[in-house]
C-alpha cells in the first residue's frame, strides 16, 4: 500500500472546536493514480499536509509505504518528505527569485538518495517538459504561469519520489493550459511506478485518473460542512 | 547553497536591504573609525615628548603648561623673565635647559623661538632625537627650520624665502625685504606637534617684535654667534623652558626648588606625569565616544533584524515551499542568520574601504587641523577584533528574526 490511514482525527490547533478530518480508514494502492474531489474548505489541503508530515493528526495512524510517519520525529519526517514525496501546489510552487535550474537543484539538496543530480539531468528534464533553454536561467517570476507549473512538475519529479501529491495545480490555468499541463504530467509519470494523489474541486479532470473519490466519502464529519 | 539562497534572496529585496546595509556601514565607519583613531592617538600621545625631565613655565595648571609648551594648544597666561630662566639654567643640577618662546603663527602653524641646542636635546617616542630631512639647524638670525608637515603643506623647500612677521613686525620688515627668513632646514617627520611647528631663533623673535629703526638695518646674513651679545636682540621674556637634569633621582627635589622660586611665580611639571593626566581626561572622552559608537552599531543591528523580521511575513510562501521540499525548520534559522551575516559582511567591507579612503584623502587635513597623525592602514589586529565583534553581535541580534523564521517553519500557518 502506498497510503494507509486509520482512525484519523484532526483539528487545527488554532481552532480546536472544529474537527476538519475524521477518516476511519482509507488507503491508496501502489502505482495508483487517484483524484480526490471536494468543495472548497472540505479539508483537501489539510489531508495532504498530514500525508506529507507537515501536520500531525490528533489521533490515528498514517502509514506511507509501510512506514508510520506519525511515529517519526520532526527531523525524520522532513527526511522522509525530501526523499519520497513530490509536491505540486496550486500556485507559488517555486522560489520567485531563483531561476528554473536553481529551483530544481534546491529540491535535490534535501534529498539523500539524490545527492548526485547533475545540471545535465535537470536540463534534460526541463527539455522534456518543452521548456526552451532561454527560459532556464530567468528568475521564475519572469515566466508565464503555464511555464511556472511546468518547472513545478520538474521540481516535484527530480528526486523520483514514490508519491506525487498535487494540490489543485490546474486551478490557476485556463482550459487549454490545463489540458496541456495534465497531458504533460501524465506523460511524465506514466513510465514510472509513481503513486499520484491529486486533489481538485474540478471533477472534469477525472478522465486522467484510474480512480476518482469524493472526499466526503472518505472524511466523515458529523453534520457536514456547510460553511460555503 | 545556503549562502547562495541568502544572497539571491537579499538581492530580491534590494531596496530595503540596501538601506539596512547603508545604516550598518555608517555605524561600522563610526565604530572602527573611533576605535582606530583612539588607538592611534593613544600611541602618538604617549610618544609626544621624552628625555625632558621638567618643563618650567609661568605659574598655571600643569595641564595648561603641557598643552601650550608641548602641544602648542592655547596661549600661555604669562611669560617668564629671561633672568629667571638664566638663574635656573645655571644651577648646578641642570645639565641642559632650552628656552622656548611661542606667540606668533605662520599660515596656521605656530612659530616657536628657541636655541639651536633644541635640536640636540628634544626627543620623542623611544628617545628618538630630531633629525633633519634636508638642511640643518639655524645658524643665522633669520634662518628658519620647518616641521615636516609645515614644509609639506605649504610646499616650502630648502633655501625658500618666507615672511614670518605679522602685525607691527611686518611693516618694519617690508622696508627691508619682503621675505627676510630663509629655510635652513626641514625636519624629518616625527608624528608629534613638532611636525607642525616653525622653528626660529629667539633673537629673530625679538627682532620681529622690536620694530625700532635699528632692526631694519639687520642683515639676513647675521650669524647667531655674532649677535649673541647684542643687548637689543636679547630676549626679555620667554614662554617656558625644558630642563634636563644631571641626576634623574633629583627630579622631585628640583621640581620643589623651582616651584618655590621666590623672584617670580613659576611652576615645573614632569611631562610624563602631565601627559598621563591629560590622557586620562581625553581617555574619558574617547571612552564615551566609543560607547556611543557601540550603541549606534547596536541600533543598526536591530534595524537589520527588524528588516529581516518584516521580510518573514512576506516570505511565507517561500518558507512553506522550503519545508515542502524537505528543508528542516532549522534551515530557515540558518538562512536568516546567513542573511544577517551577509549584510554585516558587506557593511564591514564597505565601511572599511570607505574609512581607509577617507583617512587617505583627509589624513593631511587631520594632521593640520587637529594635529592627529592617523595611519590610513586599517589592517591592524585591533580592527580585526572589532570587525569580529561586530559579526558576533549581529549574529546574536539576528537570533530574534531567525527564531521567528524557525517558528514559522515549524507551525506553517499558511
Ligand atoms: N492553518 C489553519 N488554521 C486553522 N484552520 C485552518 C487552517 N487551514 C485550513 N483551515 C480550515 O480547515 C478547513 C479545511 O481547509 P483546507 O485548506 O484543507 O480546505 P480545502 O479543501 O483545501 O479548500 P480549497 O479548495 O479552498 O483549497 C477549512 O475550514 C479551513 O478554514
Ligand atoms: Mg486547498
Amino acid at each position: 500500500m502506498a497510503v494507509e490511514l486509520n482512525n484519523i482525527r484532526f483539528h487545527y490547533a488554532s481552532n480546536p472546536g472544529k474537527t476538519v478530518l475524521n477518516i476511519p480508514s482509507w488507503s491508496v494502492q501502489n502505482n495508483d493514480h487517484i483524484l480526490v474531489t471536494g468543495p472548497s474548505g472540505c479539508g483537501k489541503s489539510t489531508l495532504l499536509s498530514i500525508l506529507c508530515g507537515l501536520e500531525h493528526p490528533n489521533e490515528g495512524s498514517v502509514t506511507l509505504f509501510g512506514e508510520r510517519i506519525d511515529k517519526m520525529n520532526a527531523r525524520q519526517r522532513d527526511r522522509f518528505r525530501a526523499n519520497h514525496i513530490g509536491y505540486i501546489f496550486q500556485k507559488l510552487n517555486l522560489i520567485p527569485y531563483l531561476n528554473a535550474i536553481d529551483n530544481i537543484m534546491l529540491a535535490t539538496r534535501f534529498c539523500e538518495s539524490n545527492k548526485v543530480t547533475s545540471y545535465q539531468e535537470v536540463m534534460a528534464m526541463l527539455d522534456s517538459l518543452n521548456m526552451s533553454a532561454q527560459d532556464w536561467n530567468k528568475p521564475i517570476r519572469l515566466l508565464s504561469v503555464g511555464q511556472q507549473q511546468r518547472v513545478a512538475i520538474a521540481r516535484a519529479l527530480i528526486n523520483k519520489p514514490k508519491l506525487l501529491i498535487a494540490d489543485e495545480p490546474t486551478s490557476s490555468l485556463d482550459l487549454s493550459n490545463r489540458d496541456a499541463f495534465m497531458a504533460l504530467l501524465m506523460s511524465m509519470i506514466e513510465m514510472t511506478n509513481m503513486t499520484l494523489l491529486f486533489v481538485s474541486h474540478d471533477v472534469s479532470l477525472s478522465g486522467y485518473f484510474n480512480h476518482t473519490q469524493q472526499l466526503k466519502q472518505i472524511n466523515h464529519i458529523e453534520g457536514g460542512d456547510n460553511a460555503f | 547553497m545556503l549562502f547562495k539562497l541568502a544572497l539571491l534572496s537579499l538581492k530580491d529585496r534590494k531596496n530595503s536591504v540596501l538601506l539596512s546595509v547603508l545604516a550598518m556601514t555608517v555605524s561600522i565607519v563610526v565604530l572602527i573609525g573611533i576605535e582606530h583613531i583612539r588607538q592611534q592617538t593613544k600611541a602618538n600621545f604617549a610618544s609626544t615628548i621624552s628625555g625632558v625631565d621638567l618643563i618650567v613655565g609661568a605659574r598655571t595648571s600643569s595641564m595648561n603648561l603641557l598643552l601650550y609648551s608641548v602641544f602648542r594648544i592655547g596661549n600661555p597666561t604669562n611669560n617668564i623673565r629671561w633672568d629667571t630662566y638664566q638663574a635656573i639654567a645655571n644651577s648646578k643640577q641642570v645639565k641642559w635647559a632650552i628656552p622656548i618662546s611661542l606667540g606668533d603663527s605662520h599660515k596656521g602653524f605656530r612659530v616657536m623661538g628657541t636655541t639651536p641646542e633644541y635640536f640636540d636635546f628634544f626627543s620623542y617616542g623611544q628617545k628618538h632625537g630630531l633629525t633633519f630631512k634636508t638642511g640643518s639647524r639655524f645658524n643665522h638670525v633669520f634662518d628658519v627650520v620647518l616641521g615636516a608637515d609645515v614644509a609639506n603643506q605649504l610646499g616650502y623647500r630648502l633655501g625658500d624665502k618666507i615672511t614670518l612677521a605679522h602685525g607691527i613686525g611686518a611693516t618694519s620688515f617690508s622696508h627691508h625685504s619682503a621675505n627676510p627668513f630663509t629655510v635652513s632646514g626641514i625636519l624629518a617627520r616625527t608624528g608629534t606637534p613638532v611636525d607642525q611647528t616653525v622653528h626660529v631663533s629667539l633673537q629673530s623673535i625679538e627682532a620681529i617684535h622690536n620694530s625700532g629703526p635699528q632692526t631694519v638695518q639687520l642683515s639676513e646674513a647675521l650669524s647667531l654667534i655674532d649677535v649673541q651679545d647684542d643687548p637689543s636682540l636679547q630676549p626679555k621674556t620667554i614662554t617656558a623652558f625644558m630642563v634636563g637634569l644631571e641626576n634623574k633621582m633629583a627630579i622631585f627635589q628640583f621640581q620643589r626648588t623651582v616651584n618655590e622660586y621666590a623672584l617670580e611665580p613659576i611652576v615645573a611639571i614632569l611631562p610624563g606625569v602631565a601627559l598621563s593626566e591629560l590622557w586620562q581626561m581625553m581617555g574619558m572622552l574617547e571612552n564615551t565616544l566609543l560607547l556611543i559608537s557601540v550603541l549606534v552599531f547596536i541600533a543598526a543591528s536591530f534595524g537589520v533584524s527588524a528588516m529581516l523580521l518584516a521580510s518573514i511575513r512576506e516570505r511565507r510562501h517561500e518558507i512553506n515551499l522550503l519545508r515542502m521540499i524537505g528543508a528542516p525548520a532549522y534551515f530557515l534559522f540558518l538562512l536568516i542568520q546567513a542573511e544577517a551575516l551577509l549584510i554585516t559582511l558587506l557593511s564591514c567591507g564597505l565601511g572599511l574601504s570607505l574609512l581607509s579612503t577617507c583617512l587617505w584623502l583627509f589624513g593631511d587635513e587631520l594632521v593640520s587641523q587637529f594635529g592627529l597623525n592617523i595611519d590610513a592602514n586599517l589592517l591592524t589586529l585591533n580592527t580585526l577584533y572589532v570587525t569580529m565583534a561586530t559579526m558576533i553581535a549581529s549574529v546574536l541580534i539576528a537570533i530574534i528574526p531567525s527564531l521567528t523564521g524557525y517558528r514559522h517553519a515549524k507551525q506553517l500557518n499558511n
